[in-house]
C-alpha cells in the first residue's frame, strides 16, 4: 500500500504551507479585525495584492513548470495546497481563471511569444483573465456558441456575446471562444481560441448584479472587435481541445471537498450546547461530518491513484458534484439549527477569513450550477465513468 | 491515508474474484438460495484455502487488516455465504487475545476453519469457574461449516470451542439475509479454551469488526451497482438502452458516487488501523456508518434499475438489499458509530478548520 499524503515529503510541504500561511495571510484574518472592503474595486485591489504575495512567497501557479516561473508541484503537492489554504479560508485566488486555465492553456499550445508576453504576467497579477466561454444560448451546451470570428487581413473580426463571464470588468484579458467556422456535422470542430485585451473598440461589459449581492458575472458585447493574427490560440478551428484542456483544469482545481470539511467542522463547533444535545440535530450533524471525511478521502485517493499510476479518469466530476451538493446540506442545516441572528441576516459578506450563512447558504446555489450543472456533471459520470448510453431526443 | 493497492494487492484480487466467479457465480447463487441451501460453500472454501486466502491478515503472512478486509470485500461482492467473513472476525479475535497467537497459527496450519459471533457482547457469555462456559451466543454465520467458534466472553476474554459439540439453531433474525445460515448456540457447560483481552484491544477488535463488515457491504454494494449498470445498458425500451434515460442514469451516478466514498472510507480506515494512525478510530466509525448508507442505497437502486426483473428472484438484487439491511445492524448502527465519532471529532476538526467558528 501506498499512501503518498501520510509520506514525509506531503508532511513537510504541508508544514511549510502552514507556515508560510500563518506568516502571510493578512493581520487580523479569520477575526473581527479584519473588516470586510469598502467596496469591489478595494476588494480587487487587495486580492491583486494577495496574488503577488502568493508570487512573491512561490505559491502562484504552482503546478507550472519552473521555466515559467511555477514550481512545478505535482499533483499531490497541489492538492495539498488546495487543503491548506480552505483549511484557513485564503482570500479568493482572483488570479484563478490565468494561473489554472490560460497558463497550462499557453504552456501546451501558445507561442513562444505568447508565453513571454502572458506568462510572468499572469503569476503576478498584473493580468486578470477572464472566461469568454458561455453564451446565451450555449450555456452546459458549450459547442453551440455563435459568436462569429471572420477572417479580416490578418486577423478576425469577433461579433457576439458572452455570458456569466464572471469579474469581466476587473479583468485586463478574455480567453474567448468564438467560431471561426459555420457549425457542420460536428459542432465541436470550426471553434477557435483566442486571446482578447478588455480595453479591444467594440468590447463591451454589463455587470449583473447576482443573488449575492455581488456582481461577479458580466455580459460582454463583442461588435466587430478586431483581433489579431498573434491573439489565435493553438490552430484555427481547433480551440475546442484548447478549451477541454483548461475545462478539465477547471473541475480538478474547483474542489470543494477541503472547503466543505471546513464548514461541516464550522457547524460543529457554531453548535449550540442545546442544539447539540438535540439527538435529531445532532445525528444529522454528525452524518454530513462523516459526508465530509468520506469525500475528503475520495479526493484524496483520486489524487494518491493519478500520483501512483499515472491515471487521469474524469472522476474528478464526481468530486465536485458530491461536495458542492454537500456543501448545500451542511449550510442548509445551519440555517436550520444555528441561532436566527447568526444565519438569518443579511446576505453579505462576512469579515474576510470568516463564514457568513447566510452568504455561504446563497452561494450554494452558485457551486451546483458553475464549472458543469450537478445534472450535466451526472451525465458525464454516467457517460464515461459508467458507460451508459448518451440519450435519444426522447 | 489514501489507499492506493498495490500490483500484488490487485493481482490476489483478480485471482480470488475468478475463483469465487468460477465456483459461486451469479447463476450458482440463485440457485443455491432458491434450494435454501444456506451455507454451501465446500468447494469455495477449498479454493480459497488453496490460494492461502484463510492465513491473510496475520503478522506471520506480513500482511493486515487491509489485506484480510480486501479478500472479504471479493466474498461480498461473490455473495458468499458467512465463512470467510466469521474466519476474519475468529483471526482478529484471536491476534488481539493474550496468548493465542499460537493456536490461531497451529489452526491456521491444520486447515481449521473458524466461525466468529457477530454479537460482540462479552457479557452474554461467562466462564465459571471450572473452566467451562455458561450463556448463549448468537450472529453466527455458517458455525457448522466452521471447525472453531470463538467469542468474546466476560473478562473481556476470548473463548474458543470445537463447534462438533455445539447445536446450532436458526436465529429469527438474520433470516432476512437469504445466503447465509445465521444460527445461535446453547453454550451451557461447555468447555472451552479462554485467552485474556485487554480492555484495550477489546476496543480494537470492535472497530476491526465493524470494518471487516464494511468491506462485505462494499463488495456487495460494487456488485449490485455493476449488475444494475450491465443491465440498463441491455435493456431496451422506447427504442434505447434504459440507461440512457438521464432519470435512469442519475439514479446510477448518485450510487456510483456514494460506493465510491464508501470504498475511500473503508479502505483508509483498514491502513489507520494497520498503522495505528491517530484517526484511526475516527475513520472506523465513518467507514461504518457512510458504507451502511451506501450499500442500503445501492441495493435498493439495483432492484428498481431492473424493474420488474428486480421484483423477481431471477436475479441477485434482492439478496444485496437483504445482505444490506442485516449488515446495518451488526458491529454497531450507523446511529452508534456516527455517536462514537463525535468522542474523536476535537483531534480532526483543528485538520479541517482554521477558521473560528463566527456567529456574526
Amino acid at each position: 500500500m501506498s499512501s503518498p499524503f501520510d509520506g514525509d515529503h506531503a508532511r513537510a510541504f504541508r508544514g511549510e504551507l502552514r507556515q508560510w500561511f500563518a506568516d502571510n495571510l493578512p493581520a487580523g484574518w479569520g477575526t473581527e479585525r479584519f473588516a470586510p472592503h469598502a467596496d469591489e474595486d478595494a476588494e480587487v485591489r487587495f486580492l491583486r495584492g494577495w496574488q503577488r504575495t502568493l508570487y512573491d512567497g512561490g505559491w502562484a501557479g504552482i503546478s507550472w513548470p519552473a521555466e515559467y516561473g511555477g514550481r512545478g508541484a505535482t499533483l499531490l503537492e497541489q492538492a495539498v495546497f488546495v487543503e491548506e489554504r480552505d483549511r484557513v479560508k485564503a482570500p479568493f485566488d482572483i488570479g484563478i481563471v490565468g494561473t489554472q486555465m490560460v497558463g497550462p492553456m499557453l504552456i501546451t499550445f501558445g507561442t513562444r511569444e505568447q508565453k513571454d508576453r502572458y506568462l510572468r504576467r499572469i503569476l503576478t497579477g498584473a493580468d486578470l483573465w477572464c472566461q469568454g466561454f458561455s453564451e446565451p444560448e450555449a450555456g452546459s451546451d458549450l459547442a453551440g456558441l455563435r459568436t462569429r470570428a471572420v477572417a479580416d487581413g490578418d486577423g478576425w473580426r469577433v461579433s457576439g456575446q458572452k455570458v456569466w463571464t464572471s469579474r469581466a470588468q476587473h479583468a485586463d484579458m478574455m480567453i474567448l471562444l468564438a467560431r471561426t467556422t459555420p457549425v457542420g456535422d460536428v459542432p465541436h470542430r470550426g471553434i477557435s481560441a483566442f486571446a482578447v485585451p478588455m480595453d479591444s473598440p467594440g468590447l463591451t461589459v454589463r455587470p449583473l448584479r447576482q443573488i449575492n449581492g455581488s456582481a461577479e458575472f458580466c455580459e460582454v458585447f463583442l461588435d466587430e472587435v478586431p483581433i489579431a493574427a498573434d491573439a489565435l490560440i493553438g490552430k484555427v478551428d481547433e480551440g475546442w481541445k484548447v478549451a477541454m484542456t483548461t475545462l478539465s483544469w477547471e473541475r480538478f482545481a474547483t474542489t470543494r471537498a477541503f472547503e466543505m470539511r471546513r464548514l461541516a467542522a464550522q457547524l460543529w463547533t457554531a453548535l449550540p450546547e442545546e442544539a447539540r444535545a438535540d439527538n435529531a440535530v445532532r445525528a444529522r450533524v454528525l452524518e454530513l461530518l462523516a459526508q465530509a471525511h468520506a469525500g475528503g478521502l475520495s479526493y484524496q485517493r483520486m489524487v494518491s491513484t493519478v500520483t501512483a499510476k499515472g491515471e487521469v479518469g474524469v472522476d474528478a466530476s464526481a468530486g465536485k458534484l458530491f461536495s458542492t451538493e454537500l456543501g448545500q446540506r451542511i449550510v442548509d442545516l445551519a440555517l436550520s439549527v444555528l441561532p436566527p441572528p447568526d444565519v438569518l441576516g443579511e446576505v453579505r459578506p462576512g469579515n474576510q477569513g470568516t463564514t457568513s450563512w447566510p452568504l455561504e447558504w446563497v452561494n450554494g446555489f452558485k457551486n451546483t450550477i458553475a464549472a458543469g450543472t450537478s445534472q450535466v456533471q451526472r451525465n458525464i459520470i454516467g457517460e464515461r465513468v459508467l458507460g451508459l448510453p448518451k440519450g435519444g431526443a426522447r | 491515508m489514501s489507499v492506493v493497492l498495490t500490483d500484488l494487492q490487485e493481482e490476489l484480487r483478480r485471482t480470488v474474484r475468478g475463483a469465487i466467479e468460477a465456483r459461486h457465480g451469479a447463476a450458482r447463487v440463485i440457485e443455491l438460495a432458491e434450494a435454501g441451501a444456506e451455507g454451501d460453500d465446500a468447494d469455495v472454501w477449498k479454493a480459497l484455502s488453496d490460494i492461502g486466502v484463510p492465513q491473510i491478515g496475520t503478522p506471520d503472512s506480513g500482511t493486515g487488516l487491509l489485506d484480510l478486509g480486501l479478500m472479504v470485500q471479493e466474498a461480498g461482492r461473490g455473495l458468499l455465504p458467512g465463512t470467510l467473513l466469521g474466519h476474519a472476525l475468529g483471526q482478529r479475535l484471536l491476534l488481539a487475545a493474550d496468548g493465542a497467537a499460537g493456536p490461531l497459527a497451529e489452526a491456521d496450519a491444520a486447515g481449521h476453519r473458524l466461525a466468529a459471533s457477530w454479537r460482540l457482547d462479552p457479557a452474554a457469555v461467562t466462564v465459571e469457574p471450572d473452566g467451562v462456559l455458561h450463556g448463549r451466543a448468537g450472529a453466527i454465520a455458517e458455525g457448522r461449516q466452521a471447525d472453531v467458534l470463538v467469542l468474546p466472553v466476560t473478562g473481556p476474554a476470548v473463548a474458543c470451542v470445537d463447534t462438533n459439540s455445539l447445536g446450532f439453531s436458526p436465529e429469527k433474525a438474520g433470516a432476512i439475509d437469504t445466503g447465509r445460515d445465521w444460527t445461535a448456540v446453547d453454550l451451557d457447560g461447555i468447555p472451552a479454551r479462554v485467552y485474556g483481552l485487554e480492555p484495550e484491544s477489546w476496543r480494537r477488535v470492535l472497530l476491526e469488526a465493524a470494518v471487516l463488515l464494511c468491506f462485505d457491504s462494499l463488495g456487495s454494494a460494487e456488485r449490485c451497482l455493476d449488475d444494475a449498470v450491465r443491465y440498463a445498458k441491455e435493456r431496451r425500451q422506447f427504442g434505447q438502452a434504459i440507461g440512457g434515460f438521464q432519470a435512469v442514469k442519475h439514479l446510477l451516478v448518485d450510487a456510483h458516487v456514494a460506493v465510491d466514498n464508501a470504498r475511500s472510507a473503508t479502505w483508509h480506515a483498514a491502513a489507520a488501523l494497520d498503522s495505528g494512525a491517530a484517526d484511526a478510530a475516527f475513520s472506523a466509525h465513518v467507514a461504518k456508518a457512510v458504507t451502511d448508507q451506501a450499500h442500503v442505497r445501492t441495493a435498493a437502486a439495483g432492484i428498481q434499475v431492473h424493474g420488474g426483473t428486480g421484483f423477481t428472484r431471477e436475479v441477485a438484487a434482492h439478496l444485496h438489499a437483504r445482505r444490506s439491511r442485516y449488515n446495518e445492524r451488526l458491529a454497531g448502527t450507523p446511529a452508534e458509530h456516527l455517536d462514537a465519532m463525535a468522542d474523536d471529532l476535537p483531534m480532526v476538526l483543528g485538520q479541517w478548520s482554521g477558521v473560528p467558528a463566527d456567529r456574526t
